[in-house]
């Protein structure tokens, strides 16, 4: 199901371009028109969420961003996301940073698995988690300005 | 005068959708009732105003005192002395320490020549610390300078009570405080004079001419010097540029009247003795004549005046040498906008040479130079000769301080203009500074290349404090993107020279030009320039700047000029310039460019974003353009968060990636789940609506926007409010039931709705409230805690 809201802001480039998200929960400079799939699923203690995921592929890599809706708000424990994302992508943790992410606290981690480098951002907002992230070939790939850009430019609503 | 009631404009989102009105009627007195009170309108619609607001007696006492002065300052203007010190006596009942009032009262006893009342009055004003001790309206030789007016007023005082030393102290302190100010040295002139100290006398009349080279007392008390010096035929030269300057100034004809007795000329003498007589008596034919010019300049001013398209294509980038008055002068009209006037005294004996830098500008067949003042003129063109004299704007700004429509200002050769290449890159004008407060970009955000956002505020008009916070997107930009932020504002001191309209702006430009080569020397790898209205056009003009290290512009609604008519403020011709000098310009545009331009602004003449983007384009200046957004009205809108939420992260991805676009406003749910997409409390949907009291907010800070204000409630009959303009204050305020209440005061030249206004202050997350208007369920204000 394909449902995306592009702003005409840098449209019509390769550049990036503004991504208002349909449900108004966030706001990201996608390089491409991204794709939206959900999954209803429980966590480990039962509780219900939604994975909300917005992604697109370049010549670069992938670039997503993904939404946890949970049934009841949750606290937020940021080691657990970050091994929880280590072990989603079958990798190896090469950094683990603190950030702040459009006034929020959050985490930067880059993994390297058997495809490449996965670069992740984890920001919990309202009690909702979200994972920025982009995925290429390798180390360079990662740390390019683009990636940078987009990474900075996520927003949740709050 | 300069300024708006409310710089920021009388924004108001006005969305479709949603519909905000951001105060409830007023019932006592509301900011038009206080801006006629203040002057907008003349002295007769001042005591009107002035006298209902004192009669409905629904004023507090923070603000009543100035009903009473400014009601007095209009009675002065009037000559009804009586009534004039019966108010300033009133006000000084509720507000001892008022410092216009004892300054009213010092020039009523001055005119009565009571000198030993008038030194306690300009004393009293000299000490004042009450809020408007120091704060004057924005003229040329008085920004901020009332102090220094009351030295000057004071030594005069002391100097026609006989003694002419102790004077000299008040001139000299009044000089210090006051460096532009060109009274302090004529009456330090007149002092020296008595003390027949005639070479220091000349010197400090010659002083006060360059202080303000349109000073025709300053020129009267020269040719007076000269006078008793015994240069009876120099000093004729002076009273004449005096009469010129100011052809309804009685005394340099009666002074020239003497003076040409003495010389034999019994003929001119009484024609001046008559035109004396007659502007004393207020005779309406006072100046039927007109001021003397010679033939050939007459002859040419009596041709039509040229129009824009001549204008343009006989002064641009050109330089031309030309007579103004006693001054020979050269004039730069260079190609990007940027003026530059030198003239040397043709006195005898005078070695008086005096450099004006600017701007300036040609529309509606009015040539207008913008230096310490502002001088439109007409061209005229006859015989090979071109005469250029003031234009007959009635109540323009640009026109400020001037009188005597028709004078000749300049008159030289047609041949006598040459090719100019010079421009503010090659040849930089006088710069103006700009108070700058460093915000660093919030820490653990920033990647990528270290970027600055110089961002400059519009100009409040005052000299009372420096804007209390930034636009609400520009924090947010500090905050997302980690830029640092250089907070521009119009500055509060260091000022050398005023000037107005654009020649502050290039001033300014020059500055930032200055200082962006600075900052990236210091290692900025990206730089970012913007400003509202002022800064606005400041960033217009650094935009045509070559060779800086600037990566994009933000123009938030640049204006140079005046403002439309709204209210109780009276018509500005100049208004029209945002758009005629806008036009002009954006041509010369250089760097990838943003312009907002919102509906209903006060400043917006016509259209300006449409004409803008296909100008940029067609030079191949990236450029995006917000023209008009639906929702937003008036000259404060980039102030609303809902602004920041529609438009600020396309103007980012912008600026990152600069090309040519436009932007989709970010949609608005019905349900928003984003405290800057609250327009209306139906959007708050099943979210519980927690009222904030007393007890929730008591000591806490709050930027609060549109308004740029950061309060701070400090007991449940106290708010501190540090406002755009307003400098600090406290309000009285309360809790009623569920409303937050309160009540703006006004200050000295600032106009403010005074009536109560009531909000429910709604809890939004527990740094964010809404300020909602239960009326109408619309939001007023968005607060949110800072520092």
């Amino acid at each position: 199901m394909a449902l995306a809201v592009l702003g005409s802001c840098g449209a019509g480039s390769a550049e990036a371009a503004v991504f208002y998200s349909p449900d108004g929960l966030f706001v990201a400079e996608f390089p491409g028109p991204p794709t939206f799939t959900m999954t209803k699923a429980k966590t480990a203690k039962g509780t219900p969420f939604e994975e909300r995921r917005w992604s697109t592929e370049t010549t670069d890599g992938i670039w997503s961003v993904a939404a946890f809706l949970y049934a009841t708000p949750r606290g937020t424990n940021y080691d657990a996301a970050v091994s929880g994302a280590v072990a989603a992508a079958r990798g190896r943790l090469l950094s683990d940073q603190p950030i702040r992410q459009a006034g929020s606290d959050g985490r930067e981690i880059v993994v390297k698995d058997g495809a490449g480098i996965l670069r992740e951002r984890i920001v919990s907002v309202r009690g909702n988690l979200y994972v920025i992230a982009f995925h290429g070939k390798d180390a360079a790939a990662a740390a390019a300005l683009a990636v940078d850009e987009f990474l900075i430019s996520f927003e949740a609503a709050g | 005068m300069i300024g708006t009631p409310r710089p920021l404009g009388a924004a108001a989102l006005a969305a479709a959708m949603f519909a905000i009105v951001p105060f409830l009627p007023a019932r006592a007195a509301d900011i038009d009732q206080w801006s006629l009170c203040m002057d907008r309108a003349g002295a007769g619609a001042a005591i009107k105003a002035c006298s209902e607001i004192i009669d409905a007696k629904k004023e507090l006492a923070d603000s009543l005192p100035y009903a009473y002065l400014y009601r007095g300052k209009a009675e002065l203007q009037q000559r009804a002395g009586d009534a004039a010190m019966k108010d300033f006596l009133a006000a000084l009942k509720l507000e001892p320490q008022l410092a216009h009032a004892h300054y009213g009262l010092g020039l009523l006893y001055k005119a009565r020549e009571d000198w030993p009342h008038a030194i306690a009055e300009f004393s009293k004003t000299f000490d004042s610390t009450a809020e408007d001790a120091d704060i004057d309206e924005f003229a040329a030789d008085s920004e901020g300078s009332l102090k220094a007016a009351a030295l000057t007023e004071r030594g005069y005082a002391i100097f026609k009570s006989g003694d002419d030393k102790k004077s000299l102290a008040d001139f000299d302190a009044a000089s210090k405080l006051c460096s532009t100010c060109s009274a302090p040295w004529r009456d330090r002139a007149l002092a020296l004079d008595v003390e027949q100290k005639s070479a220091d006398a000349l010197a400090a009349a010659d002083h006060a001419i360059a202080a303000d080279p349109r000073s025709s007392p300053a020129f009267l008390v020269r040719g007076i010097v000269k006078s008793h010096a015994g240069k009876t035929a120099d000093a004729v030269q002076d009273y004449s540029e005096a009469i010129r300057l100011l052809p309804s100034f009685n005394l340099p004809y009666r002074m020239r009247a003497s003076a040409y007795r003495t010389l034999g000329k019994t003929k001119e003498a009484a024609a001046d003795a008559k035109t004396a007589d007659a502007l004393e008596q207020n005779s309406p034919d006072a100046l039927a004549s007109g001021p003397l010019v010679d033939p050939d300049a007459a002859k040419a001013a009596a041709a039509p005046a040229l129009g824009d398209a001549a204008l343009l294509k006989i002064f641009s980038a050109k330089t031309w040498q030309a007579r103004q008055g006693i001054w020979q002068v050269t004039l730069e009209f260079r190609r990007d906008g940027t003026f530059r006037q030198r003239a040397k005294d043709t006195s005898p004996g005078s070695a008086l040479e005096v450099d004006q830098d600017g701007a300036w500008g040609a529309s509606r067949g009015e040539l207008c130079l913008y230096m310490s003042i502002g001088l439109c003129l007409t061209a005229h063109e006859a015989d090979g000769m071109i005469a250029l004299t003031r234009s007959e704007i009635v109540g323009s700004h640009a026109a400020e301080g001037l009188a005597g429509a028709g004078t000749l200002e300049y008159f030289g050769a047609a041949d006598a203009f040459k090719d100019l290449d010079a421009d503010a890159t090659s040849d930089p004008v006088v710069e103006f500074p700009i108070d700058e407060k460093f915000l660093p970009g919030s820490a653990g955000v920033a990647r990528g290349p270290k970027t600055l956002f110089y961002y400059m505020h519009g100009f409040d008009g005052r000299a009372r404090a420096r804007p209390p916070v930034p636009e609400y997107f520009v924090t947010k930009i500090q905050e997302t993107r980690g830029w640092d932020v250089i907070d521009g504002a119009y500055p509060r001191s260091g000022v050398a020279v005023i000037r107005r309209f654009g020649g502050s702006n290039w001033g300014a430009a020059e500055f930032v030009a200055r200082r962006l080569k600075e900052l990236k020397a210091q290692g900025y790898e990206r730089i970012f320039v913007g400003g509202q209205s002022w800064g606005g056009w400041n960033s217009l003009l650094l935009d045509t700047m070559r060779d800086l290290p600037l990566d994009g512009v933000v123009l938030v609604v640049p204006s140079c000029c005046g403002w439309r008519a709204t209210g109780a403020n009276s018509d500005d011709p100049n208004f029209s310039n945002n758009k005629f000098y806008f036009d002009e310009i954006i041509k010369n545009a250089r760097y990838p460019t943003i312009g907002l331009f919102f509906l209903g602004d006060e400043y917006e003449p016509a259209d300006r974003g449409k004409a803008a983007a296909d100008v940029l384009t067609k030079l191949g200046v990236p450029n995006l353009m917000i023209d008009h957004p639906p929702g937003f009205e008036g000259h404060g809108s980039g102030w609303f968060p809902p602004f920041d939420y529609q438009y600020r992260p396309c103007m980012v991805a912008f600026l990152v990636h600069p090309v040519t676009t436009q932007c989709a406003p970010r949609p608005i749910a019905k349900i928003a789940p984003d405290f800057r997409a609250i327009v209306t409390a139906d959007q708050l949907g099943q979210r519980k609506k927690t009222l904030a009291h007393l007890a929730d907010l008591l000591g806490r800070h709050f930027n609060v926007f549109p308004d740029g204000d950061l309060r701070t409630i400090l007991s449940a009959d106290k708010t501190d409010v540090d406002a755009f303009g307003m400098g600090d204050s406290t309000y009285a305020s309360s809790f009623k039931g569920d409303d937050y209440c309160v009540r703006a005061r006004v200050k000295y030249a600032q106009p403010q709705t005074t009536d109560e206004i009531c909000l429910n202050l709604v809890k939004w997350s527990s740094a964010e409230y809404l300020a909602i208007d239960k009326a109408t369920g619309d939001v007023a204000q968005w607060w949110v805690e800072g520092q």
